[in-house]
């Protein structure tokens, strides 16, 4: 497991957050480990069926949270290849959801 | 059996939106593509069937790796063949049209990935055309003016090429989003 340095942590803030909303969707599916297609049903169901990711998208986001260490691949059954969150890729989830959840508040106190 | 052949598609509709759309149209007139393999930029074959509806979707991927395939068939994709690099895959539909790219960013970086192919190429031909010109421009002055002449012409070839695609990078930047 790589070890988290606070300047590299910084640098990835910088350049995922704000993270697109495919992004949040896939790097939350993998707080549990999912292959690509079981990613696409959790964030399915998760969302009332508002967002289906597809395949290309999937694949994308997946090879470039790889590059990243943000995922981990584990292990590859059925020819379907397994993903779950790196300590990493948590700690900036956190960091995403910290930022929503102000933006909810701001927004919530606009609307009173 | 119905076949008709098509010459030059990759370079007709070069905006992979087009290219899908044209042969999603060709589907619906009950042609669909027979086989595809690396000349397919230069010649599709295309067998009479009934109309289908076809989702097309066009693909450049220059190092897939192994989980690139089994994804789009898991998300029930069909392999239709590839041109070199470019994938071109299928799914028959009845209601809505499904999609590869379901965001945004996704949709614009497939389509960046073409752009920087024709982007490489367009860099090369044109240190290509400078080289020429300039030998050419060596030659004439040395008085050797037959093979002078001759790197010239290669040289405005080559400029005619980069013509070519500066007016196809300039229109996939403009269809980024589609």
């Amino acid at each position: 497991m790589k070890k988290i340095i606070v300047a590299d942590m910084d640098k990835l803030v910088k350049r995922f957050i704000p993270m697109s909303e495919t992004m949040f969707y896939i790097l939350s599916s993998l707080t549990e480990e999912r292959h690509g297609y079981g990613i696409m049903l959790h964030v399915q169901e998760l969302t009332h069926g508002r967002v289906v990711l597809g395949a290309g998208t999937i694949y994308q986001t997946l090879s470039k949270l790889e590059q990243d260490d943000l995922i981990i691949p584990t292990n590859e059954i059925d020819r379907k290849k397994n993903y779950i969150i790196s300590d990493i890729g948590r700690k900036l989830l956190t960091c995403e959801a910290e930022r929503i959840c102000e933006l909810s508040l701001v927004a919530k106190e606009l609307l009173k | 059996m119905n076949k008709k052949t098509v010459w030059f598609p990759a370079f007709r509709k070069v905006v992979p939106a087009d290219f899908e759309e044209w042969l999603e149209g060709l589907a619906r007139e009950g042609w669909n593509v027979d086989k595809l393999g690396s000349f397919g930029a230069f010649r599709i074959k295309l067998k009479g069937s009934e109309p289908r509806m076809y989702r097309y979707v066009f693909d450049l991927n220059v190092y897939p790796k192994n989980e690139y395939r089994q994804t789009y068939e898991q998300f029930g994709w069909e392999y239709v063949g590839r041109m070199s690099s470019c994938f071109v895959w299928r799914k028959e539909y009845t209601d809505i049209r499904p999609e590869s790219f379901t965001d945004r960013e996704s949709l614009i970086q497939r389509n960046k990935r073409m752009k920087n192919a024709y982007t490489v190429i367009f860099i090369l031909m044109l240190a290509t055309s400078v080289a020429l010109l300039a030998g050419g421009t060596v030659l004439f002055v040395s008085r050797q003016s037959g093979m002078a002449i001759a790197l010239i012409l290669a040289a405005v070839f080559f400029s005619g090429i980069d013509l070519y695609l500066h007016w196809v990078i300039q229109k996939i930047n403009k269809n980024l989003t589609r």
